[in-house]
C-alpha cells in the first residue's frame, strides 16, 4: 500500500512542476518583448518588404515576424482571426474587411499599377487595349480590383471583350504554349514571367503590349490604380503606438531601398529570397515594372478614395457595398 | 399506416428544426457575421439570389453538367463491370487503375485538366466521372461475383425456355448493390463537381457564384449556395433511389 501511494504522490509531483513550467513560461512571453506579426503577400504588395526581410533574416531586426502568404484568403483570415497585426492584401479586400466590421485601419498604398497587357508571339499583333474588341483576353483575378477595371476600361472605350478567367498565371502561360490563347492581362509578376518564357524558334513566348495605366489614365488621369494596400489592426496601431511607428518607419525605409535602382541587383536577390518571384533575372526585370509605392495619410486617401468611389459605381459588392469613413484611413 | 407515416414527417421536420434553431442560437453567441452568418440571414440571401438570372443559370448548368457525368459513369462503369466479371484478364488490367482513381485526391485530377483542356466548361462532368466510376465499378463488381452460382444452375436447367427471367434474376441481386454505390457517389459527385467549378473558375457555374461570394467575403451568400448544393445533391439522390426501387418492384413483378 505505501509504495504505491508514494508512487501517486511522484506522479502528481511531476505533473504539478510541469504545469507550474507551462504556466510560468507562457506567463512571461505573453506582454513583454512581444513581436510585430506581419503577413505579406506573394507579389507587388510583398516587395517592398525586401529589404525588411534580408534584416530579419541576418539577424539585424528581432521584433518581426513576417510571413509571405501566397494567396489573400490567408492574409483575409488573419486579419479576421486575428493572428497578425499588419497586414498587405488588395485595395478592395481592405474595404470588405473594414466594411464587414473588422477592425483595421488602412496604412499606405504599396502597389499601384500592376496590370499589363501580353500577347502571345504569334497571334494578331495588337498595340493597344482599345483593340481588344471582340477578341478572348484571359486573366486572373476574378472579383477582384482586375476584373473591375477591365470591365470599367472595355466600357469607357466601348469595346466588347470576351473576359475568361483562370485561376492561376501559369495557367495562362500553359494556354501560351499551346497556342490556345492570344490575349492576356496579367498582373506583375505574373506578366514579365509570361513574357520570359521561351517560345518557339528561340523567341520569347510572349511580348509587352501596353501597361493598364495607360488606358486608365485616359479618363482619370489624376487617380491611379491603388491595387494593393498595408492595413493594421486599430488595436494594435492603438496598444502598441511606439512597435507600431517603429515598424512604420522601418516599412518606408525598406520600400524605398527596394525601388531604387542603384540597388536593383541586391533588391531582385531578396525577391527572391522572399519567394516572390522564382528566378533572378524575371526578379530584375520585373521590379521596375511591378508598381511598387509607399503612399501615406492625406495623399493615400485622397487617392483610395477616388478609386474606390469609381470602384462603388461600377461594382459596388467589390468594396463592401459602400466607401469606407473616415476612420478607415490612418493619417 | 397514415398515422405512422405523419408521425415519421413530424419527427422528422422537428430534428430538423432542432439544428435550425442551434445553429440560430451559435451564430447569436458567436455574433460574428464572416464565421458563422445565422439561418435568417442566410435565408434572406437564398431570396434575394433567387432574383438574379445568374443564380438559375448557375443552378441549371451545375446540375445537368454534374448530373450527365453521373450517368455516363454509371453506364461506363457497369459495362466494364460486367466485362471485368466475365473476363478475369479485364478485371486484372483495371485494378491498378481503379486504385489508382481512388487514391489520387481530386485537387491533382483539376490541376492537371485545366491545364489539359482547352474548353473547361466540361470540367465537373469529366472530374464526376473520375469520382463516381471506382465506386460504381467496385460496388457492382461485388455484386456479380456474389451472384450464387447455384441459382442460376437451377434456374439455367428449369427455365431453358425463358432466358430472360435468368436475366431478371440477376439484375435483381445487382440492383441492392448499385442502390448503395449511388448511396455513397452522389454526393460525392456534386462535392467534387462543384470544387472543379470553383478551383478552375468555370463560368455561369454553382461552384464559381461560391467563390466569388467569397471573394467578396459574403459569408451568407457562401452559406446560402452550400444550402442549395446539398437541397440539389438530396433530391437528386431520392429521386435515383426512389427509381432504382421501383424498377425494383417492376421486376419483382
Amino acid at each position: 500500500m505505501n509504495k504505491i501511494q508514494s508512487k501517486q504522490y511522484i506522479y502528481i509531483f511531476v505533473l504539478t512542476i510541469l504545469m507550474a513550467s507551462v504556466f510560468l513560461t507562457s506567463c512571461s512571453v505573453s506582454n513583454d518583448n512581444r513581436k510585430v506579426n506581419i503577413i505579406a503577400l506573394s507579389g507587388p504588395t510583398g516587395i517592398g518588404f525586401g529589404y525588411m526581410n534580408n534584416k530579419i533574416s541576418n539577424g539585424e531586426l528581432t521584433d518581426y515576424n513576417l510571413e509571405i502568404a501566397t494567396s489573400p484568403d490567408q492574409a483575409t483570415a488573419a486579419l479576421v482571426n486575428g493572428s497578425v497585426d499588419i497586414a498587405s492584401v488588395p485595395s478592395n479586400v481592405a474595404a470588405i474587411l473594414y466594411n464587414k466590421g473588422v477592425d483595421l485601419q488602412v496604412i499606405t498604398i504599396n502597389a499601384g499599377n500592376v496590370l499589363t497587357l501580353v500577347q502571345r508571339t504569334g497571334a494578331e499583333p495588337i498595340t493597344s487595349f482599345t483593340e481588344l474588341n471582340e477578341k478572348e483576353v484571359f486573366t486572373t483575378g476574378q472579383g477582384a480590383t482586375p476584373e473591375a477595371i477591365i470591365q470599367h476600361l472595355s466600357n469607357k472605350e466601348n469595346i466588347e471583350l470576351d473576359l475568361e478567367f483562370v485561376p492561376d498565371p501559369t495557367e495562362i502561360i500553359a494556354k501560351f504554349k499551346q497556342g490556345t490563347a492570344d490575349y492576356a492581362i496579367l498582373p506583375q509578376p505574373a506578366a514579365t514571367n509570361a513574357i520570359m518564357q521561351e517560345g518557339e524558334n528561340g523567341q520569347p513566348l510572349a511580348t509587352f503590349v501596353q501597361n493598364i495605366a495607360d488606358t486608365w489614365s485616359k479618363y482619370y488621369p489624376d487617380t491611379p490604380i491603388a491595387t494593393g494596400v498595408m492595413v493594421a489592426k486599430t488595436d494594435f496601431v492603438n496598444n502598441h503606438r511606439e512597435m507600431f511607428d517603429k515598424f512604420l518607419t522601418e516599412y518606408k525605409q525598406s520600400v524605398e531601398w527596394m525601388i531604387d535602382p542603384i540597388n536593383i541587383d541586391k533588391a531582385a536577390q531578396y525577391i527572391v529570397d522572399m519567394k516572390i518571384i522564382p528566378s533572378l533575372p524575371i526578379a530584375k526585370q520585373a521590379l521596375p515594372n511591378s508598381g511598387v509605392v509607399f503612399v501615406e495619410k492625406q495623399n493615400m486617401k485622397e487617392q483610395l478614395e477616388q478609386f474606390y468611389k469609381i470602384l462603388l459605381d461600377f461594382k459596388a459588392p467589390i468594396i463592401g457595398g459602400k466607401l469606407p469613413d473616415n476612420d478607415f484611413y490612418f493619417i | 399506416m397514415k398515422k405512422n407515416h405523419f408521425l415519421k414527417i413530424l419527427s422528422k421536420t422537428t430534428i430538423i428544426l432542432f439544428w435550425l434553431l442551434l445553429w440560430q442560437v451559435i451564430a447569436l453567441t458567436i455574433s460574428n457575421n464572416l464565421v458563422l452568418p445565422s439561418p435568417l440571414s442566410v435565408l434572406h440571401s437564398l431570396l434575394n439570389l433567387s432574383k438574379t438570372q445568374e443564380f438559375w443559370l448557375s443552378i441549371f448548368n451545375s446540375f445537368y453538367k454534374i448530373v450527365l457525368g453521373f450517368f455516363i459513369a454509371c453506364i461506363v462503369s457497369t459495362i466494364i463491370a460486367i466485362l471485368a466479371y466475365k473476363i478475369d484478364i479485364i478485371k486484372q488490367f483495371v485494378a491498378p487503375i481503379i486504385s489508382a482513381l481512388r487514391a489520387i485526391p481530386v485537387a491533382s485530377f483539376i490541376i492537371l485538366l485545366l491545364i489539359a483542356l482547352s474548353n473547361k466548361s466540361n470540367l465537373s462532368t469529366i472530374i464526376v466521372v473520375i469520382m463516381v466510376f471506382p465506386i460504381v465499378y467496385a460496388n457492382i463488381l461485388l455484386g456479380l461475383n456474389s451472384i450464387d452460382k447455384n441459382i442460376i444452375e437451377m434456374a439455367t436447367v428449369f427455365n431453358i425456355s425463358r432466358p430472360k427471367k435468368l436475366l431478371y434474376i440477376q439484375v435483381h441481386h445487382i440492383l441492392p448493390y448499385f442502390s448503395t454505390s449511388c448511396k455513397i457517389s452522389i454526393g460525392l459527385a456534386f462535392k467534387s463537381g462543384i470544387a472543379a467549378e470553383l478551383i478552375g473558375v468555370v463560368k455561369d457555374s454553382i461552384g464559381n457564384q461560391l467563390q466569388i461570394s467569397k471573394l467578396y467575403l459574403m459569408m451568407d451568400n457562401v452559406f446560402a449556395w452550400t444550402v442549395i448544393i446539398v437541397l440539389l445533391s438530396v433530391s437528386f439522390e431520392y429521386v435515383v433511389l426512389f427509381s432504382i426501387n421501383a424498377f425494383k418492384k417492376q421486376i419483382e413483378n
